[in-house]
């Protein structure tokens, strides 16, 4: 009987626990959006169907999703890493148009939910509960896709920014656009420098928030030259967003710069609008 | 004799004893005038520059408070404007700078460009260049009639380029000062393009500063209509244009054919097969290599350097240094390449 | 008696004579001075310096930095260099077998790397050791090369060197952020007939300084220094200026100059065997011009700065005057040919005979005019009447004139001096004459006679340190 797949060995409830909390862990540390999906047999006909279902699961999935079987044996849960519900979404309604199309495997009908997560506020247990409460509804509806909202909440971060020139003027109205700023799940903390021993004189570099430096490249005291070479020499350079604003338009000097290390060399006189985009578009894309 | 130069002398002491008072009351004046002249610019700085940053970045009302009132406040302001222009691009606010210089700077500036002391006029000159003050084009074009100095004469220049560009190109046409290509340059560089094209209709008839400058200023202006204008002067009579054109065309980085670019690598002047050696970095080494291969066994140091560096540029130019370096047997040649590909292993 | 009398009216008349002419040219210098300072005063520097920070108006300069046993201060140095404001720069470090850490220092402080590079040699210098780049400026390189003198030192640098021009900077001076920008305004705005340019010198002590930037700027409070500061402001502000307004110039400092490689090359670049090499090259440039007759000139720019430390103690002065002096004297003398020569034109017709006359002999008539004064005042009634009276005529002419270079300083900084700061150098300035110019004259007198005492053995003349001021830190 060619119909029925082996179903391979697949993961229960409590092997997956412990790997849950590392991945909740890393959505915190690394931005990582992880989204849980939990489907449920809608009409439980036929003995084999459990089987099937799970053969035909893995034969769907990509290598960084992980798929395993809750311990009452009829719900089954999906962790997609680094993805958001859109996704998983695009995900379900792909394997939920295969199902209704082939002809082997249409006695089966599921429901599903999904949870994005966003924050390191979930318990496994309570994702668990919350999502079989979605799926324990009205027996009759079949393919329904439903959706847990309460950990999708992004965390706000702590930035800092620190901003390193020397004309007075200049530096106030940067001060002022930046603090205007509004990038959603960030807050930045805005402080000012007028030359590059002061900046590290003041600590705040060593902490590790992430740190947007926005400097000229010519300073009194420790120009930025020196002050990109320090900050990406320490071990967790990775936090500094460094944008070079610089007076020197020579091809030379830009080069010199990319190659040290900043994100971006602005040539002045720059658009601040412009500006205030690009950093923008830098935090957005730390989330999915 | 002697009692006669003995009175003499102390009538000299006495001369230079009043010299020297009259100096040190000149300075300590000075000094006492010009920290009140600062605390009142810093002053102007320290309570309005939030209000001009209100003003003009958050478009909050403009307030009458702004408006200058003597030269200290005038300086302020003009150090608050330049530290936004030079820093920031932004019409909106490039367009408030100049109406409200054009409402409550004008009169200053007036009084300036009348003044009998040179660099007093030459800063005027420079504000008005600076903060587009156009109502006073009329008043430059009568300060242009008086006696004025070469320097003054190139703002006034400066200033036509901004406001009028075709009172510019008519008085760059009259001879009546020549300046320095850099200075030339200033000047072209803010032209708009179709005023500057214009420069290529008649080529041969500005003198060579002006030849220099323009075919210097073309590259920077990042427009592909003058391609074709220093492809031309390619086959210029006068070598140091040719140079030019070649140095201008590696710049604007666009070599779309490689024939006009040959007869250069045999050019007497060693300039030009510099130049050459460079425009084909942006041309695939399968079509230059046999000219960079001898350029790179030139006799000029610098054009074998060049052409070295060309070549290691490429994804396969190592290797086909490495062919040379086995292949060849100019001691010269051998060596920059071995230095070139040294230099690139290093840096990767 | 009556012969005294006679010696002493001749000896009175030849020193009033001769200081008559140096007054009056003196004078000339100091109107001319004041008529260029003047047009210039108030006139907004920025416009110039932000138009030209784009590379596309400027023309790039290597930095030759020699350096021999200046582990303290070439870092800052190199700092302030790190900090210019200009395009495109190179910065060429040369270490020239030096004997403490500063190789070590440099390496460290800039992670030095060393790289192969081939050098060509335009001039033959003593060998060169090894290539440094930095990994933190891509434009930094350190040369380490046999000992062999500031002048072999420098020539390794325009070895190495890439771009057009240099600029060579004393190891324990410091550039202001916009000097170079400026230093170099009369060369490109010349379209390259400037071919040599040398900025102004003052005097670093007092200041407050860190890693190369200086902010805060301080009188000193050692009179020798105090000396020195208004030394400096007259040699500068009033002679160099008058000079450079003619083409006359013939000595640039050393500490911060620049110029066309092309022409140093063909000078054949820092002779090695003198004393003054910074002279001897302006003055075989000179040279070099009006045999190949074309129209270059070399100029002084008064308003780019450069901040070097003056020695604090007598002992270090003495050598670096009786030093300078010497060196004076043995360029005058290698090209003495050029002396009233109307193959030299103004050179050899006013800048040589102004610079043997009042520059060269200048100390021994003075000196002779002190012992006059001491004479008189043993000889009776009517000499030490008039002899005061000349000595008042002096000190004042001498304050006036230092006062008048610090107004000149005033107008070309746009600034002004505070009051205390003014009367403390007014008051010194009146004191000149009794002690820091004899003084002065005195170590200069040494110099000439250890050139005519040691003019034969040049070959084996022991070299002295780049800088020997460092010793007075």
């Amino acid at each position: 009987m060619d119909d029925i797949i082996i179903a391979h060995e697949i993961m229960q409830e409590h092997e997956i626990e412990r790997y849950f909390e590392i991945w909740r862990e890393s959505v915190m540390r690394s931005r990582l959006t992880i989204t849980a999906v939990f489907l449920k047999i809608a009409n439980t006909t036929e003995p084999n169907t459990n089987h099937q279902v799970t053969s035909f699961l893995q034969s769907k999935l990509r290598k960084t999703d992980l798929l395993f079987q809750l311990s009452d044996g009829n719900h089954w849960g999906i962790f997609f890493l680094q993805s958001s519900d859109v996704e998983a979404r695009a995900f379900l309604k792909r394997i939920f148009a295969i199902l209704k199309a082939e002809r082997k495997l249409q006695h089966i009908a599921l429901n599903a939910s999904i949870t994005e997560i966003r924050n390191n506020n979930v318990m496994f247990e309570d994702l668990l509960v919350k999502n079989k409460e979605m799926l324990a509804g009205d027996e009759q509806l079949t393919w329904t896709i439903t959706e847990v909202k309460d950990y999708s909440e992004q965390p706000t971060e702590l930035v800092k920014v620190s901003i390193i020139e020397q004309n007075a003027i200049f530096r106030q109205v940067l001060e002022s656009g930046l603090n205007r700023l509004d990038i959603p799940h960030f807050t930045l903390e805005v402080k000012n420098y007028e030359d590059g021993y002061s900046f590290l004189q003041s600590d705040s570099y060593k902490t590790g928030h992430l740190h947007l430096v926005i400097m000229n490249d010519i300073l009194p005291r420790k120009n930025g030259l020196e002050i990109l070479h320090i900050m990406r020499n320490m071990p967790n350079e990775k936090k500094f967003i460094i944008y070079m604003l610089s007076e020197r338009n020579s091809e030379g000097a830009a080069l010199n710069a990319y190659e040290g290390g900043v994100d971006e060399y602005i040539v002045k006189p720059f658009n601040l609008r412009l500006l205030e985009a690009k950093i923008k578009r830098t935090f957005a894309r730390f989330w999915l | 004799m002697i009692k006669l130069s003995i009175s003499f002398l102390i009538t000299i002491i006495a001369i230079l004893l009043v010299v020297l008072f009259i100096f040190m009351v000149y300075l300590l004046v000075q000094r006492q005038r010009e920290s009140h002249f600062e605390n009142a610019r810093d002053r102007y700085i320290q309570n309005y520059s939030q209000l001009w940053y209100d003003y003009l970045f958050n478009k909050e009302h403009f307030s009458m408070v702004l408006v200058p009132r003597g030269r200290a406040q005038v300086e302020a302001i003009e150090l608050i404007f330049s530290s936004y222009l030079k820093n920031i691009i932004n019409e909106k606010v490039q367009c408030d700078i100049k109406q409200f210089s054009n409402q409550y700077l004008k009169k200053f500036y007036e009084k300036d460009l009348l003044s009998k002391r040179w660099s007093i006029r030459m800063n005027a000159l420079y504000r008005i260049a600076d903060l587009q003050i156009d109502e006073l084009l009329i008043m430059c074009q009568e300060f242009e009639k008086t006696k004025i100095s070469e320097e003054e004469y190139f703002q006034l220049l400066k200033i036509y380029s901004i406001f009028q560009s075709n009172l510019f190109m008519e008085k760059i046409k009259m001879p009546i000062v020549s300046y320095s290509e850099s200075e030339y340059r200033r000047l072209f560089v803010l032209l708009e393009d179709d005023v500057f094209i214009r420069f290529f209709d008649d080529f041969n008839s500005w003198p060579a500063n002006i030849q220099f400058a323009v075919i210097d200023t073309a590259p920077v202006k990042r427009n592909m209509q003058y391609i074709d204008q220093l492809k031309k002067l390619l086959s210029h009579d006068v070598a140091e244009i040719n140079i030019r054109a070649l140095k201008g065309l590696y710049e604007m980085g666009v070599i779309d054919e490689i024939e006009s670019y040959i007869p250069f690598v045999t050019s007497d002047m060693w300039e030009a097969r510099l130049m050459v050696a460079k425009v084909f970095k942006h041309v695939p080494l399968t079509y230059s290599y046999s000219y960079l291969e001898q350029l790179l066994q030139d006799e000029n140091w610098w054009v074998r350097s060049q052409a070295a560096k060309t070549i290691v540029e490429d994804r396969y130019g190592i290797a086909k240094l490495q062919q040379f370096i086995e292949s060849s047997n100019d001691q010269y040649a051998i060596e920059m390449a071995q230095e070139i590909a040294a230099r690139k292993e290093e840096n990767k | 008696m009556k012969i005294i009398d006679y010696g002493m009216l001749l000896f009175g008349g030849i020193i009033l004579f001769y200081m008559l002419f140096v007054i009056v040219s003196y004078c000339a210098m100091f109107i001319i001075a004041m008529l260029d300072l003047r047009k210039s005063y108030r006139l907004d520097p920025s416009e110039y310096d932000d138009a030209h920070i784009d590379a596309f108006y400027s023309k790039p300069v290597s930095l030759l930095v020699p350096a021999y046993n200046e582990e303290v201060g070439v870092v800052d140095t190199v700092y302030s260099l790190l900090n210019l404001r200009y395009p495109q720069t190179e910065i060429i470090i040369i270490n020239d077998g030096s004997t403490d850490q500063t190789l070590q220092t440099v390496i460290e402080h800039f992670q030095m790397k060393p790289i192969s590079k081939i050098v060509r040699t335009n001039i033959p210098t003593k060998q060169i050791k090894q290539i440094y780049e930095s990994e933190i400026y891509k434009n930094c390189i350190l040369v380490d090369k046999e000992n062999g003198g500031k002048a072999d030192a420098l020539n390794v640098g325009i070895n190495v060197s890439q771009y057009p021009y240099f600029c060579s900077i004393d190891g324990d001076s410091i550039l202001d952020e916009k000097s170079l920008l400026r230093v170099m305004k009369p060369i490109i705005l010349s379209d390259g007939e400037v071919i040599a340019a040398g900025g102004n010198i003052r005097i670093a002590n007092g200041a407050k300084m860190q890693y190369g930037s200086i902010y805060e700027t301080q009188l000193p409070t050692n009179y020798l220094v105090i000396m020195q500061v208004i030394e400096y402001l007259r040699a500068f502000l009033m002679g160099r200026i008058a000079l450079s307004k003619f083409n006359l110039v013939l000595i640039i400092s050393g500490a911060f100059s620049v110029f066309s490689k092309k022409w140093a090359v063909e000078a054949g670049g820092y002779s090695t065997n003198i004393i003054g090499e910074d002279m001897e090259l302006v003055v075989t440039i000179h040279r070099l011009i009006k045999e190949k007759k074309e129209k270059k000139r070399i100029e002084f720019v008064p308003d780019p700065v450069c901040w070097t430390e003056a020695p604090q103690t007598l002992g270090v002065l003495r050598n670096q005057r009786r030093r300078w002096h010497q060196g004076l004297f043995e360029s005058l003398w290698k090209h003495k040919k050029m002396t009233l020569n109307p193959r030299y034109g103004k050179i050899g017709f006013i800048s040589f005979p102004y610079f043997w006359l009042v520059e060269c002999l200048g100390p021994i008539v003075e000196l002779g005019g002190y012992i006059y004064i001491v004479i008189a005042f043993f000889l009776g009634k009517i000499y030490y009447e008039i002899a005061l009276i000349l000595l008042l005529l002096f000190v004042i002419y001498g304050v006036i004139f230092s006062i008048a270079a610090i107004l000149f300083e005033s107008w070309s900084m746009n600034t002004y001096p505070k009051k205390r700061e003014l009367l403390r150098m007014i008051l010194l300035a009146f004191t000149e004459i009794f002690w820091y110019r004899p003084l002065t004259l005195f170590w200069r007198c040494e110099g000439l006679i250890r050139f005519l005492l040691r003019k034969s053995d040049w070959g084996n003349m022991k070299r002295v340190g780049i800088a020997e001021k460092e010793k007075s830190q």
